[in-house]
């Protein structure tokens, strides 16, 4: 089919939709009057006279659906303010800041206490290697039958080898030695950074999950404010509506009021 | 749709006040009532209501993205810092305090053993084995058992560099999906301005009674109409445009390349960097860096490919057209080349060592004019910048001595290839124009990039006229001392064996090299003089004594101090710094410049 021939199909389906419609409109009437007719039976023989009077009834079907609109229209305002107010409590920057904060902390206090390592490190180096001599020359005494002469250089070696030893021992901190003479580098590590973290903050994790988790309530609220505008729109727009089309407008109006009741039932959730 | 709406907007009402058919038409006249031009105007405020609030959605969703990607970007720029610095402090300590300890104990174990000692040597050794304990440095992984030799640049790779880089590499593409994030998110702003506009426009439109004529009255309408299709269309080519995606196991194969680069493995960094290109085949810094590798491998038209590939890419720095420029130098493209760097000079007009190359290019295209000219701009420039420095009280900056070096060691390469057919890291022989022209000229400005080169360094200026001093040619050789230590004959190098110097302790155990040119002196060492006679020469003028060992300069062996040994006579200069040190062996150039000017060059060799 070419698109002459679809217009031309759309617009019987238009016109087809107007006759139902006014049909639909029509049978409403008949209920209605038969609803009314029953009513007023009952009740009072003066109500007779307003069952004549039904074209009366469709401006005041109009006037309760304009204030129905309006009241839902001004709900709705309410509400985006609302939501407003609370997208402006979030700061997701603020906390990012703080975990830039913590995440530089972090580092700086981990690259102090690597150069605070290795400069005992160094010195634990020159401990190291004269405490070894020393070892090796006193296991060289205890086992030589050398003459005297070659035990005094070892000796004089070995008071040398001490001495430098002991001296180089003040450098470096003696706690963090093992029995085996080895140097716990991990555990000097890990006491100064429970020391740091007493003092400052240096996990930026939670701050930047909290950013990130703000940023996407933000996002949920921003979504929420989109619907809301949308269901402003169809309230206006249905004010426009022929009054005739009274389905159509019952339909757009009942979307609306539905789409801003989820909206209030999201926005409970999100708080 | 839109059309149909633009022509019921502007066409004229039937006689029934009704709007002609269509299928816009009917459903209006289904769901409106009459007033055509009141419901024409609510439904696009209300369509434009709509696009103004998703517009907000994608601006706020674009700067939420954003956000989280400049707080990615931010984490790895300071982790980069991090790894880097604490990289620095273990291979610090691996190399300037563990491995020299060790280096210590081994020459202690090895003059032990000359004395005969073993005992001792291996009391020695066992206390060097302990220290190699400590660093992996000093483990086999990286330790070469028959030299002695750690691969400190391996142990770096491994220990931070490879690490740090793919750290840098996350915060750069973090940085860039920042800007495109915060890019788009900026262009809906601008945007929701427009449509903003766009309902202002609407809400301007004047009532029938003031503006009776149709068309008139709907022309704010009308506008408003366009400027809405415009941003529609504009949006729609903004979603268009894909989002780039990114690949960490390619970054993790970028930084691989580069880590093996730098231990100078370039054969397998091409493999890593050829990797990385087939996960991400518009990953730009990785072009940049195959195309260096390729350039050390000798691969110079894949080089050359690579470096355009990467400007492609998106890397459109000054150092990829510098280095593809000199690529196609380096093939013997010179109208190629001559075109890459103007492009790059015209986005660093200041950068001296550009017109160098510049004027290389123009005189191996043969066009020596071009080629003066150039290296003229360079020296003005370098100038310019030396007495910026001055002026601000600063010293200048020390990679401009490096890019006279540079210059200077690329211009004498090109002379060797052109006098000798020799032709390494130039263009090939056959490309070049070779005329007496063209090598006059390019003698000539060697001799001027080296007297600009010592007077920018030592006067801040370029020189001025030569004077008419004269240095004779040089003679290399060493001393005869009397009992105070001062020389009393020259023995020529070669002639016959120098005596032993008088006066000096040998406080060292080891003649280990320590660098390049130097060692220290042992008892058969002997310090090595240059002699030369000069004449016209006023005390007071600046003498720059250059040394330059196998074809490097050693920055510790220059001579710099004011002319005090009068205006004519014989001088005898030592070449070492100290008598504790003598040279190695080698082949030694030596260059005089008295204010600035090269007055003369000679050359010895030291050893086998």
């Amino acid at each position: 089919m070419d698109n002459q021939q679809n217009q031309e199909m759309l617009l019987r389906v238009l016109q087809r939709l107007e006759q139902n419609e006014t049909r639909l409109v029509q049978v409403s009437r008949q209920l209605e009057q038969m609803v009314e007719g029953a009513a007023v039976d009952k009740a009072s023989p003066e109500a007779n006279t307003a069952a004549e009077a039904d074209t009366a009834a469709e401006p005041e079907r109009t006037n309760r659906l304009t204030a129905f609109v309006t009241l839902s229209a001004l709900i709705a305002t309410i509400v985006m303010v609302v939501i407003s107010l609370f997208q402006s409590k979030l700061d997701p920057g603020e906390a990012a800041n703080f975990g830039m904060a913590a995440a530089f902390n972090r580092e700086l206090v981990q690259n102090i206490n690597y150069g605070q390592l290795y400069s005992q490190y160094r010195a634990y180096t020159d401990y190291l290697a004269y405490s070894e001599l020393q070892n090796q020359l006193e296991q060289t005494l205890a086992s030589t039958d050398a003459a005297a002469e070659e035990n005094s250089a070892l000796t004089e070696e070995l008071a040398q080898s001490q001495r430098k030893a002991a001296s180089s021992r003040l450098f470096f901190s003696m706690r963090y030695l093992n029995r085996d003479g080895s140097y716990d580098t991990e555990r000097q590590l890990g006491e100064a950074w429970a020391r740091a973290e007493q003092q400052t903050e240096l996990d930026p994790q939670p701050y930047f999950l909290d950013a990130d988790e703000q940023r996407s309530i933000g996002m949920q609220f921003i979504w929420l404010l989109l619907w809301l505008t949308a269901a402003l729109c169809v309230y206006e727009l249905v004010q426009y509506f022929n009054e005739r089309r009274v389905a159509v407008r019952g339909t757009f109006v009942f979307a609306a009021t539905i789409g801003m009741l989820l909206v209030i039932f999201g926005v409970y959730l999100l708080l | 749709m839109s059309e149909n709406l633009l022509n019921e907007l502007s066409a004229p009402k039937t006689a029934e006040g009704e709007s002609p058919n269509g299928i816009l038409a009917a459903i209006r006249r289904f769901l409106f009532h009459e007033e055509a031009e009141e419901v024409d105007t609510i439904v696009w405020v209300v369509m434009i209501t709509l696009v103004i609030a998703l517009l907000t959605v994608q601006m706020e969703h674009y700067g939420a993205e954003g956000g989280q990607a400049l707080d990615r970007a931010q984490q790895y720029a300071v982790q980069a810092i991090g790894v880097k610095a604490r990289g620095e402090t273990v291979a610090g300590y691996a190399w300037n305090d563990a491995y020299r300890q060790w280096l210590d104990w081994e020459s202690q174990a090895s003059l032990a053993e000359q004395r005969g000692e073993p005992e001792a040597a291996a009391r020695y050794r066992v206390v060097r084995d302990r220290l190699a304990t400590l660093t992996p440095l000093l483990s086999p992984a990286y330790l070469d058992a028959s030299t002695g030799q750690p691969d400190l640049r391996a142990f770096e790779s491994d220990t931070y560099l490879v690490e740090a880089t793919v750290l840098q590499e996350r915060y750069v593409r973090a940085m860039q999906l920042y800007d495109l994030l915060m890019t788009r998110s900026d262009t809906f702003g601008l945007q929701i301005v427009l449509l903003g506009i766009a309902l202002a426009l609407i809400a301007m439109a004047p009532s029938e009674e003031l503006v009776p004529n149709r068309l008139l009255r709907r022309l704010p309408i009308l506008t408003a109409v366009a400027l809405t299709i415009f941003v529609v269309g504009w949006v729609v080519q903004i979603f268009l445009e894909p989002i780039p995606v990114y690949s960490d196991e390619a970054v993790d194969q970028y930084a691989q390349g580069v880590g093996l680069a730098y231990q100078g493995d370039h054969a397998n960094a091409l493999l890593a960097f050829d990797q990385a290109l087939q996960n991400e085949p518009d990953y730009a810094n990785v072009y940049y860096r195959r195309g260096n590798t390729n350039f050390a491998l000798g691969n110079y038209a894949e080089a050359a490919a690579d470096y355009q590939a990467a400007w492609d890419a998106g890397r459109e720095e000054v150092n990829v057209l510098w280095n593809l420029g000199w690529t196609q130098y380096v093939l013997g493209d010179q109208p190629a080349a001559i075109a890459t760097t103007q492009e790059a000079l015209a986005m660093a007009e200041d950068q001296e060592a550009l017109y160098f190359n510049l004027g290389l290019m123009h005189l191996a295209a043969g066009e020596v004019d071009a080629g003066r000219q150039a290296f003229d701009t360079g020296l003005e420039y370098a100038a310019r910048r030396v007495d910026e420095a001055k002026t601000a009280g600063d010293q200048p900056p020390s990679s401009l001595w490096s890019y006279f070096t540079i210059a200077l060691d690329d211009i004498d390469r090109l002379i060797t290839c052109l006098e000798s057919e020799l032709c390494k890291t130039t263009p090939p022989y056959t490309t070049l124009a070779v005329d007496e022209a063209v090598r006059q000229v390019a003698a000539e400005l060697r001799l001027t990039l080296k007297n600009a080169a010592v007077a920018l360094e030592y006067t801040g200026a370029l020189p001025g006229d030569a004077g008419t001093q004269e240095i004779g040619a040089f003679e290399f050789g060493t001393g005869e001392y009397d009992a105070a230590g001062n020389v009393t004959g020259f023995v020529a190098l070669g002639e016959e064996a120098a005596p032993l110097r008088f006066g000096l302790a040998i406080e060292e155990e080891s003649s280990r090299t320590i660098d390049e040119s130097l060692m220290l002196a042992t008892d058969t060492s002997a310090p090595v003089l240059v002699r030369f006679p000069y004449k016209s020469v006023q005390d007071g003028q600046l003498l720059v004594l250059k040394v330059y060992r196998n074809g490097t300069e050693s920055p510790w062996l220059r001579l710099v101090e004011n002319w005090s040994l009068g205006a004519a006579g014989e001088a005898v200069l030592p070449l070492a710094p100290s008598s504790q040190f003598a040279l190695a062996d080698g082949d030694y150039k030596l260059e005089l410049y008295l204010d600035g000017h090269l007055l003369q060059e000679g050359a010895f060799q030291l050893g086998g």
